[in-house]
């Protein structure tokens, strides 16, 4: 330990694996919220396919509409992350399939690595998902929703990377 | 392996005075004495009588290469000296399109690893008069007494398992190319170590690492990835990161300072040894490095390319994780 | 401060059963920049979308956010309406409280809280919002076809009919393709070449079409509308203004060399027109092999020619044209069945390819019609097939089907059958017969022709005495066969051309991985390339057989004409933008681009001290950009923006939900 790192400890600056915000439990009514950025073409598509076909998914997901996963920078994962999301699903057209011929395999390379990184900075794997999700299945999205939330549900508030007052 | 700096000192001196006589430079970009004998200072010379100030010797670890942007707008050619990390910094610089290779002329420096003169420091030698090779030592002689010292010990860290030894740009070079082997393999136990952790672990330690940072973004001054016209960091609007220190933000700002580099460092660890807090920034760079390599099978990661590696795809290759 | 209006549509009961419309509305009201919010029935009727362009009036809006449907269902709808109302159509956005909400959840509460959200995010997005205008460009109204084929020819035509010019870019001395070179087509046994010079001749004839013969397309700059191409017209040592294309000069010719178009089983002279129905049916001298321009001497052909047309002194010209749109159809090449080693194929002189048959049969080819083998004349009585040699097969040859041999070794076998009475014995691993009238073809090769097909793969074939044995296994049977042939006939696969990849470098489209172009979207955009105003037509894309190519070349023609016969183009506002300002010129955006828009551009620029450098920056071209956004994510500093979708944007709407 460098000389720096002793002293932020002797300050009470650290928080030691015992005082690990994950472990507090949530608060009442605490409901998990998730920001989902989905591709025009597919998986947006995909979502409305899900509301007209009437297929429920639990009401926690907010979808931002970008034109390709290509245009999804990591960063906006983890501005919801920092801005208190406690879920987040970036989702493009299945690979070969990109209204714009390449942009999700952009996207692929960026997410292998980010999601990776993420983990490592402390951020329970489960809280970021990437979907290939098609403008026809929107079955798959809904299952994908539910399923995350209930990810989510079981892990609680995300507080790793969320802004404190 | 030998190669002592203080020994290509007065080779240095005399091509620099040549360069600026004969015209081919305007100005030099090297190291002179700082404020002892175990940290250099960056110089920048422009007349052949100033040349003498200059130095070399196992102490100069700093690259120099991103001096070059401030020269970028103006005429005529400027001199640097690089070892082969510090080539590799070039190279990047070059590969990001932010410095003219035409605009440069190269001296480069063969390098076995360069001490760490902050542990060295600490020995009481007082200041140094001379280093010697020794094979698997430097005998280091200081005014106070010297020691024997095991390069596995007193190396940096990153020339232990430098694979680049020789510069890989250079239009002249001091003395001969050295062996180009690594003194041990490349280690990623403590990324691995740290990946294998639960996250609360995992966030308890970067919570205490990022909650230190002081935002001087000294790391990013230093780092020739971070290279751009304008920093993301400086820009108000949008703003990506909040500038008001608190840990959110501290997150926020290391989070994207790594992603900007990822697949683009070439591992000078200089974030690193320049952080005045002390934050170990390197495991950021090495842990994504570490799945590029993994992920999308690139043998030399740290080396700057024609494409950068997420600036292309396989789409039959790449892993497939997201069905 | 921005006036933004409200609209929350009730869509019926749709939205209005499901989530608690008022509150919304109370909520919407407290929004930054809201100033007016008004419910409606049904936004998207006609009184709904007059309310709104009432409200734009009244209440003096600079923004609209409409909270209704999906915007994949009406965006187009409200931008038409808020332009109506003597607004900017971009400056609306969209919150989906139906799709994404009051279908698909059924607790009120729940649905009205996510409802409040939406709007929320549409709010903080739209104040980030600025006019754009589609831009135009102009369309040089002319189209360029690369290769003379049918497909080539079939698009030119389809083009000069609808009234556009069109240059055709053939690099051999004549149209004609591979089509040209075939005897019969299936499943009709109509002659190729009957169905084919016609349309040659139609294109020679055309107005509106101009030949290009004997060139190449060298150098491609530009954008949709506005393509510069630099085509090398190779010197053909022929005037052809005086050539009558009356034959005196290739019957004097002394150097004989194998003819290409014969695919080496018939010759030519170094002065030659490739196939008599050439079109143009003016020679080209192959300087490679002319007497004259190897030794100096000779002149045989100047002397004899009556019309004075030969030019020896004849260079290169490089021609430089511009064209609104390209197509691409530069076919196929047909595999070099060599790494067959046990087929023996080049070692045994009766062992021929497809192709090579199609000129042995053919009434024009080298034996006149007259089906003989190779090595000796003899007319061969039992006639091996071998299906798939080269297609299906990783290991030696290629991974895909060929799509074309089933049906052709069908009709040689038909062949073979009605014209010597031959037998033929077809190996196959599958037959594929998907198309109008195929299945019954082959039938008629079995039953009529009495072809017998034997499913699986020859081993080996060998020469004993004048037979080629050939050895394989029946896997129907589960035995071991050994068919004594005179002929051997490997249906060999369709391959891309040898310079496949170089013509679509010099083009800017992309190939897949057998060196066939890549079209924009495998299902819905199968004629267009990511390069605007770039189509493809024919077997560049990919295997297809005749009738497939003459449709895919109509497709690709209806596409230029579309293009070309709009005055002005207009682009789409939602494309990348750079802002020079903060750009370093690291250019990390270029090679993500798919439809090459991106580029660096040197800029002048005043900097401190008054000195006026150049520096280099991203530049977009809009007419090419397609609004991905897969730039802006490599663009470190945030230089690269994508409009409609900027970082500002998606970072206040992230914002906003999770508020």
């Amino acid at each position: 330990m460098s000389v720096n790192e002793k002293a932020a400890q002797a300050a009470g600056a650290a928080t030691g694996p015992s005082t690990v915000a994950a472990a507090t439990p949530a608060p009442e009514g605490w409901e998990p919220k998730i920001i989902g950025f989905a591709c025009n073409w597919c998986t947006y598509a995909g979502a409305d396919l899900a509301g007209t076909s009437r297929i429920q998914y639990p009401p926690n997901i907010r979808v931002i509409r970008v034109p390709c996963s290509g245009r999804i920078n990591p960063q906006f994962v983890v501005r919801a992350f920092q801005r208190g999301a406690d879920g987040v699903l970036v989702a493009g057209c299945h690979p070969g399939d990109c209204h714009y011929s390449t942009g999700n395999y952009f996207a692929r390379r960026r997410y292998l690595l980010a999601t990776r990184f993420i983990e490592y900075l402390g951020v329970e794997p489960e809280r970021l998902e990437v979907r290939w999700i098609s403008g026809s299945e929107g079955q798959k999205f809904a299952d994908t929703v539910r399923e995350l939330t209930e990810k989510i549900r079981a892990l609680g508030p995300q507080r790793r990377l969320r802004e404190t007052l | 392996m030998s190669a002592i700096f203080t020994d290509h000192q007065a080779a240095l001196r005399d091509e620099v005075r040549k360069l600026l006589t004969d015209g081919t430079i305007k100005g030099f970009i090297g190291y002179a004495r700082g404020r002892d004998s175990y940290h250099p200072a960056p110089a920048i010379v422009t007349r052949p009588d100033q040349v003498d100030g200059l130095i070399l010797d196992q102490f100069c670890i700093f690259g120099l290469t991103k001096y070059l942007l401030d020269y970028i707008f103006e005429d005529g050619k400027m001199g640097i000296v690089a070892k082969g990390c510090d080539s590799l910094a070039l190279q990047r610089l070059i590969t990001d399109h932010r410095v003219s290779r035409d605009k440069v002329h190269v001296i480069g420096l063969p390098c076995a690893g360069v001490i760490n003169a902050e542990k060295v420091a600490q020995l009481g030698l007082g200041n140094v008069q001379k280093v010697t090779d020794k094979g698997a030592s430097f005998l280091v002689e200081g005014d106070k007494g010297s020691r024997e010292l095991a390069k596995t010990e007193y190396l940096w860290d990153k020339c232990l398992w430098c694979e680049h030894h020789n510069p890989a740009v250079a239009d002249s070079k001091l003395g001969p190319e050295v062996e180009n082997v690594a003194m041990k393999p490349r280690d990623y136990s403590d990324i691995e170590a740290m990946e294998n952790l639960p996250p609360a672990e995992k966030a308890a330690y970067w919570t205490r690492q990022f909650s230190r940072c002081i935002r001087c973004y000294a790391c990013r001054n230093v780092c020739p990835a971070c290279n751009c016209r304008e920093c993301v960091f400086d820009i108000a609007d949008p703003r990506w990161v909040g500038n008001t220190v608190k840990l959110s933000e501290q997150q926020m700002f290391h989070f994207t300072r790594a992603w900007h580099v990822a697949g683009r460092c070439v591992d000078c660890g200089e974030c690193e040894r320049v952080c005045p807090m002390e934050l170990p920034l390197m495991k950021l760079q090495h842990k994504l490095q570490k799945d590029i390599v993994k992920l999308f099978g690139n043998p030399k990661p740290f080396e700057p390319s024609e494409v950068e590696v997420l600036g292309q795809f396989r789409a039959t290759e790449d892993p497939e994780e997201f069905m | 401060m921005r006036r933004v209006g409200v609209f929350v549509c009730w869509c019926g009961s749709n939205i209005a059963g499901m989530v608690d419309i008022e509150q919304v509305k109370a909520a919407a009201a407290k929004m930054p920049n809201v100033v007016y919010v008004e419910d409606n029935k049904y936004t998207c009727s006609e009184p709904g979308q007059a309310a709104i362009q009432k409200a734009i009036k009244e209440q003096n809006l600079d923004r609209v956010v409409v909270a209704a449907c999906s915007p994949r269902m009406h965006e187009n709808t409200f931008r038409r309406t808020v332009s109506g109302a003597g607004l900017n159509a971009y400056l609306l956005e969209i919150a989906n409280i139906r799709e994404h909400c009051s279908w698909v959840h059924p607790d009120k509460a729940a649905g009205t809280k996510k409802a409040v959200d939406l709007v929320r995010r549409a709010v903080y997005k739209v104040a980030k919002n600025v006019p754009l205008q589609r831009a135009s460009i102009d369309v040089t109204k002319k189209a360029l076809v690369i290769g003379g084929g049918i497909a080539g020819i079939q698009a030119a035509l389809d083009i000069a009919d609808a009234g556009q010019p069109v240059v055709i870019v053939e690099k051999t001395p004549s149209i004609g393709g591979h089509m040209a070179q075939l005897d019969k087509t299936f499943p009709t046994l109509d002659c190729s070449a009957c169905i084919l010079t016609p349309k040659m001749v139609d294109a020679a004839q055309n107005q509106n079409i101009t030949l290009m013969t004997w060139s190449e397309v060298e150098k491609v700059e530009g954008y949709i509308g506005n393509f510069t191409v630099t085509i090398r017209k190779k010197a053909r040592h022929i005037d052809t203004t005086k050539c009558t294309g009356c034959g005196i000069c290739w019957s004097k010719c002394p150097a004989k060399l194998p003819s290409e178009f014969d695919l080496g089983l018939g010759q030519r002279k170094a002065i030659y027109v490739p196939f008599p129905q050439a079109i143009p049916n003016k020679p080209v001298i192959d300087e490679k092999n002319c007497i004259y321009f190897k030794t100096g001497k000779c002149k045989a052909c100047q002397i004899f020619c009556p019309a004075g047309a030969i030019a020896f002194d004849q260079k290169d010209e490089l021609i430089e044209e511009k064209f609104g749109a390209i197509i691409v159809a530069t076919g196929y090449e047909q595999w070099d069945p060599s790494p067959y080693g046990e087929y023996g194929y080049g070692r045994y002189k009766d062992v021929i390819t497809g192709l090579e048959f199609e000129r042995l049969v053919n009434a024009s080819g080298p034996t006149e019609g007259k089906i003989k083998r190779p090595s000796d004349g003899k007319i061969p009585k039992d006639v091996v097939i071998i299906q798939c040699v080269g297609s299906r097969d990783e290991a030696k040859g290629i991974p895909y089907c060929s799509k074309t041999c089933c049906m052709y070794s069908a009709k040689h076998a038909i062949l073979l059958d009605e014209k010597i009475h031959a037998h033929p014995y077809v190996f196959y691993m599958d037959v594929r017969t998907p198309g109008k009238g195929y299945e019954e073809f082959y039938k008629r090769a079995t039953e009529e022709h009495h072809a017998t097909y034997i499913r699986g793969r020859v081993s080996k074939v060998y020469q004993k005495g004048d037979k080629l044995v050939c050895l394989g296994e029946d896997t129907l049977l589960g035995k071991k066969v050994a068919v004594e042939a005179d002929m051997v006939i490997l249906a060999s696969a369709m391959v891309h051309q040898p310079a496949a990849s170089k013509l679509a470098q010099t083009l800017g489209i992309s190939y897949d991985q057998n060196h066939f172009y890549t079209e924009a979207h495998a299902k819905l955009r199968p004629v267009e390339t990511n390069t605007a105003g770039i189509f493809l037509a024919g077997a560049c894309q990919g295997p297809k057989d005749i009738p497939e190519t003459v449709a895919q070349a109509s497709a690709a023609a209806s596409k230029a004409i579309g293009l070309l016969s709009k005055a002005k183009l207009e682009t789409e506002p939602l494309v990348a933008q750079v802002n020079e300002g903060i750009c370093s010129g690291c250019l990390w955006c270029k090679p993500i681009c798919p439809y090459k828009a991106i580029d660096g551009k040197v800029i002048k620029e005043r900097i401190a001290g008054g000195k006026t450098i150049e520096r280099t920056v991203a530049s977009v071209n809009a007419s090419l950009c397609q609004g991905c956004g897969a730039c802006t994510v490599a663009c470190r500093t945030g230089a690269m923006n994508v409009l409609g979708f900027t970082n500002e944007h998606i970072l206040a709407e992230v914002d906003a939900l999770c508020l």
